[in-house]
């Protein structure tokens, strides 16, 4: 029977090809997700070990995980004084000692733009003392940076920069006044990719000191020891000369590492769980041609299944025979995917390089990211021919025998009204979950699941019902056509169901992402008109430094305009009774809520808020706070500059406009904190610009563009402008979505074209028979077309309005983060159908043309 | 030329169709000149593989030829295009296949009126109610194929061949699916769409008594004519098969001995032994399980 099974495959390579491409597919997906997460897995861990590299760190005493130094200005972090330096410096143990001063850089490159990092950071590197940097493992060339005006470069920063040594360019430290600097070293590293693409500015310490960390508080203390001294017991001399109000608790290098790898792999769970939805997707869809194929398959065999069946073979041999067909093909395709997989994390590499972040290392194959895309791709393809097979295996000897056999319809109407139950079900937890606001996430995810599983159930069901429908118009102005292929539709209900299936997630992942798309412009778009009230705007958010302190000076400066500045910083608040919550934190020029930006109140006036605190409605509502009570907010928190204060909240206000849960007053937050910890601290986003009555708006801008010019990163918009910049935010994300979605659209596109092709060699008589009576070719193509077109169709009904319903929903659970304006652009929606139009025309192609092909004779005398 | 001046309804000079090529190459047709007459039903016999439906699928432009020449209708089916022929299919020429006959989503109407759709031609309702009324199908018009009886399914197929009024139409193996009763049923109507709607029909068969409706019987063997009939009855085509010596036709030979040498006797007693099913023979016993 395995002879059998191997044959078939060999001599109906066609008929299979489908089914390897649909499983290649799948499997890619899947392998190259395990081969980029390995390998974005062995980038970091190259960094780790760079830049980890102590062998003891002092951090704060809060128990906050570690995040690599890069990281740690991202971060709300705890941070020790670095008074604690000339004490640990002493000590015999210690070979040296450092304070990590560090934070947002920026380069400006030879051609005089700014050196861009892509989405790597681009950071300060201490480096006055050349024993540590030769520690690191980086060898340099020419003299270490000495004093504010000069800086070292990294090799592949200098590379990207065009800089060499001795060329003079400019930089802006965190948030001070751009400065000429001069390149005097460069660091080369003895391995590949020690940061990643990040650009890498060196600087002494003091430089970067007071930039960074003026009031001397830094995340962490990087300590190394003499040669042959363990780390526990230099961990234990460090420990012993910190003084307990330091805060500060020590941790030994390889503790570090392994909480920055653990750290790393946490945050690069969520980008392999985003990318194995997709190869889920994918493989799932998979499934279902592999499936539609067996069942053809079995089909066209009937007889020989029969004749075999009658020579003695058993149940159990057919069954086998059909299953090892399926593992050979899933076996094959599975292959193809590995080898597709890796391919296609070469591009992602290349890409990524292109953007300017260097992954290290070639595809990583390992045994776990092979076994388990192969194991997944033939498990897959033979539980999807499972049920074909045992159909066949059922099918009695002499049944199989008789022609015309129809056996797709049975089970239509149970299956049927099982799914609309489960449809019902689902549709009835949206209305949930639209009525439960906030708390409907678990019903909008059941709701999803159960429209989306009942539809498949039910398809079977509706496919003649549906394509009758679509096919009217055909039918009227093509005659014989639309009811030819309409009705070959509905004659084979369950094959076109699951074909349909296929594409109709992938098409209600489309109309679900296009809905949202749509509804977070509307809704950016409906705040900014109703909330925002500024002539202009002015966005740092380019950078992590913001917008810097001497810009913010100048912008004051700037006539016939009131600029006001919108900043953020971590905070934490403890409501009465409650645990304290960390918070991001805005502080507001003290205008702002009356003048230039609106946020809808919930309780209380504007004019009220002055010098107390304002809280978003989701905060108001989870501690139970209103106008006059108090909350505590502590700021700086886990640094020697803390300060926390009781403040009255004077306003309760609908945050869909702000990001920030909790708002102040920049008068009372430069209360609250001193000149230099405010500086370090508080980090200035973004500015609402209202012209003076009478002022002119070409002049304010002209004086607003000058403010900001030397800085590089910062944008001045009008209205329009800075609503299509969010617009475009939304839109690069969508990018990478829809790119997703389009490999998934090719699987499901696959899955017409195979239900299609498989269905010419099943009718080949019937195809000669109308050739014969007079079907043109053209005309036998055409039907094909309609066929394609149908199929296509329903899929996109079914899953456009699943996936519209579905998003419509999404705006009423998520109204609180900004997400206000349910808003569904029918145009998009019909181009949408336009394109389901074209992908069925592409189907039906080769089918048609494999039709046609078929000459009538041979169609008649076949069999 | 016909004995009435008719102009032939198709012609063939030297046709020849070879299959494979060198030793393996087999003549099916060796080099036939045939002339068919209007108005006759026309029966081409022989036994198999002597090439009677590569013959019909010549005449019909279903195949081309190796050689030689075959004017249908007045025109050369060598000088056309694929869809110059399908255009001939359409409008000239009807079909009626042993099975496979119609397209089983559509209705007994919808298949009758198709070669016309296809065509984008109208239907001529007085003439297709005629059809329809001949062939007692009124009452099926709304049914689908499986919801018919096999001798239905041929009615429907020759309502089909007939409904765009045809120069000729062919026949293959018409009555090889159907029980006797069917059998006659449309044979008498196939006679009659000759007699009295001066129908011209070519029929292939290897039943003598399918063959003794016809104006005109013509054997076949190994490709070539080997005798043409005129008027024949069951008796003569009998006879005639009888003396074939190259015969191999068993299966005629048993009908010989069931079957009366008389062919007016043929209304009641005619068979039309069914095809040869082995397998299904063969499995009939095999039940289920193992």
């Amino acid at each position: 029977m395995l002879r059998v099974a191997w044959r078939d495959v060999r001599f109906h390579p066609v008929r299979f090809a489908m089914s390897v491409l649909a499983v290649a597919l799948g499997v890619a997906f899947v392998a190259g997700t395990f081969a980029l997460r390995a390998m974005l897995s062995s980038t970091f861990d190259g960094i780790v070990a760079t830049t980890v590299e102590g062998d003891v760190y002092v951090v704060a005493d809060n128990g906050t995980p570690f995040t690599p130094a890069w990281m740690a200005y991202l971060d709300e972090q705890g941070k020790v004084p670095d008074t604690l330096v000339p004490a640990i410096d002493a000590l015999d143990e210690v070979r040296w000692v450092y304070a990590d001063y560090t934070g947002p850089v920026l380069l400006v490159g030879a051609d005089g733009t700014r050196v861009s990092s892509g989405q790597a950071p681009s950071m300060a590197w201490i480096v006055d003392d050349e024993a540590i940097i030769t520690d690191q493992g980086f060898k340099v060339t020419g003299e270490v940076p000495r004093g504010p005006d000069q800086i070292g470069l990294e090799s592949r920063t200098a590379d990207k920069a065009g800089l060499k040594i001795g060329d003079t360019t400019i930089v802006i430290i965190g948030g001070q006044a751009p400065r000429e600097v001069t390149v005097t070293g460069i660091a080369t590293s003895g391995t590949g990719t020690p940061f990643a693409g990040a650009v890498v500015v060196g600087m002494d310490a003091a430089t970067a000191k007071a930039a960074f960390a003026p009031t001397g508080a830094v995340p962490m203390i990087v300590v190394r020891g003499v040669d042959g001294i363990s780390q526990d017991k230099l961990a234990a001399a460090v420990a012993a000369v910190l003084p307990p109000e330091a805060n500060a608790t020590v941790k030994t290098g390889d503790t570090m590492r392994t909480e920055a790898k653990e750290s790393i792999d946490e945050n690069l769970g969520f980008v392999s769980t985003f990318l194995m939805v997709f190869a889920v997707i994918a493989l799932f869809v998979g499934a279902f041609i592999i499936a539609n194929t067996f069942s053809m398959v079995v089909r066209q065999r009937l007889r020989e299944t029969a004749v075999l069946r009658a020579v003695g073979a058993s149940r159990r041999q057919v069954f086998t025979s059909f299953v090892t067909q399926a593992a050979i093909v899933g076996l094959i395709g599975s292959l193809l995917g590995l080898a597709g997989g890796f391919g296609l994390v070469a591009v992602i590499r290349s890409v990524f390089e292109a953007m300017g972040m260097a992954l290290s290392g070639e595809v990583p194959v390992t045994t776990t990211g092979v076994a388990i895309p192969v194991g997944l791709g033939v498990a897959v393809a033979m539980v999807a021919a499972a049920l074909p097979a045992r159909r066949a295996s059922r099918t009695a000897p002499v049944e199989a025998m008789r022609p015309g056999s129809d056996d797709s319809q049975r089970g239509a109407t149970v299956r049927g009204s099982i799914g609309a139950a489960m449809t019902l079900a689902g549709i009835g937890c949206l209305v949930a979950a639209h009525r439960a606001a906030e708390d409907g996430g678990p019903a909008l995810g059941a709701g999803a699941g159960l429209i989306l599983l009942g539809l498949i159930v039910a398809a079977p069901a509706l496919a003649p019902a549906v394509t009758w429908v679509l096919a009217v118009p055909v039918a009227a102005v093509s005659k014989p056509f639309g009811t030819l292929a309409q009705r070959n539709l509905a004659r084979n209900r369950r094959r076109t169901a699951s074909t349909a299936s296929a594409l109709m997630i992938v098409m209600a992942l489309v109309g679900a992402t296009t809905v949202l798309a749509s509804s977070v412009r509307a809704s950016v778009a409906d705040l900014i008109d109703a909330q925002l009230d500024s002539d202009f705007v002015i966005d740092g958010s380019a950078s992590m430094a913001g917008v810097p302190a001497a810009a913010l000076d100048d912008l004051a400066k700037v006539d016939g305009a009131l600029v006001m500045m919108v900043s953020v910083t971590t905070a934490v608040v403890t409501p009465d009774g409650s645990d304290p919550k960390v918070v991001e934190l805005g502080v507001m020029h003290p205008e702002a809520m009356t003048r230039g930006f609106a946020p809808d109140l919930a309780d209380g006036t504007r004019e009220a808020f002055t010098d107390g605190v304002a809280v978003s409605v989701p905060i108001a509502t989870r501690y139970g706070l209103k106008t006059g009570d108090t909350l505590e907010v502590t700021l700086a928190k886990d640094t020697p500059m803390e300060t926390t204060a009781e403040l009255v909240v004077q306003v309760v206000y609908r945050n869909e406009a702000i990001s920030t849960d909790v708002l102040l007053t920049e008068t009372t937050a430069r209360t609250l904190l001193e000149p230099d910890v405010y500086s370090q601290v508080v980090t200035a986003v973004q500015g609402f610009v209202v012209l003076d009555p009478g002022a002119d708006p070409d002049a304010v801008r002209a004086q607003l563009v000058d403010a900001v010019a030397g800085y590089y990163t910062i944008s001045v918009m009008d209205a329009d402008e800075f609503s299509s910049f969010l617009s475009n935010q939304v839109n690069q994300i969508l990018y990478i979505v829809y790119a997703l979605i389009a490999l998934s659209v090719v699987v499901a596109v696959i899955g017409v074209v195979n239900t299609l092709a498989l269905s010419v060699v099943e009718r080949t008589q019937e195809i000669g028979m109308m050739r014969a009576v007079g079907l043109g070719r053209g005309q036998l193509g055409w039907t094909m077309v309609i066929e394609g077109v149908l199929v296509a169709l329903l899929g996109a009904v079914l899953g456009i309005s699943a996936g519209v319903a579905i998003a419509s929903v999404v705006p009423s659970v998520a109204w609180s983060t900004g997400l206000g304006v349910v808003s569904v652009n029918w145009l998009t929606v019909a181009s949408l159908f336009a394109g389901v139009v074209v992908v069925g025309v592409l189907a039906a192609v080769w089918p048609a043309v494999r039709a046609a092909r078929v000459p009538v004779l041979q169609a008649l005398v076949y069999e | 030329m016909t004995p009435d001046g008719a102009a032939p309804i198709a012609t063939t000079t030297g046709l020849t169709k070879v299959y494979g090529k060198g030793e393996a190459a087999v003549h099916a047709l060796a080099g036939i000149d045939l002339e068919l007459r209007a108005g006759e039903l026309t029966a081409i016999m022989g036994p198999s593989g002597s090439g009677k439906s590569t013959l019909m699928h010549c005449l019909a432009g279903l195949d081309t030829p190796t050689d030689g020449s075959v004017w249908l209708a007045g025109e050369d089916l060598g000088a056309m295009s694929d869809r110059a022929l399908t255009a001939m299919r359409r409008t000239k020429v009807g079909f009626v296949f042993q099975a496979f006959n119609l397209v089983a989503t559509l209705t007994a109407e919808e298949n009758i009126v198709l070669p016309l759709q296809l065509a984008h031609a109208k239907v001529d309702t007085e003439w297709f109610d005629q059809i329809v009324d001949v062939l007692g199908l009124a009452s099926r018009l709304k049914h689908r194929p499986s919801q018919l009886s096999g001798g239905q399914q041929q009615r429907v197929a020759c309502a089909r061949a007939m409904v765009t009024k045809p120069v000729v139409i062919f026949g293959d193996e018409p009555t090889g699916n159907l029980d006797t009763a069917a059998s006659r049923d449309l044979l008498g109507f196939l006679r009659h769409s000759v007699d009295e709607l001066g129908q011209s029909l070519v029929v292939v068969t290897h039943d003598p008594g399918t063959a003794a409706f016809a104006d005109r019987v013509l054997f076949l063997s190994d490709g070539k004519v080997v005798d043409d009939l005129a008027n024949p009855t069951q008796a003569t085509i009998l006879a005639r098969l009888g003396t074939d010596a190259q015969t191999d036709v068993q299966d005629d030979a048993v009908t010989n001995a069931q079957v009366q040498d008389d062919a007016a006797d043929m209304s009641t007693r005619a068979t039309v032994p069914p095809p040869p099913h082995v397998g299904r023979a063969t499995n009939a016993d095999v039940e289920q399980e193992l």
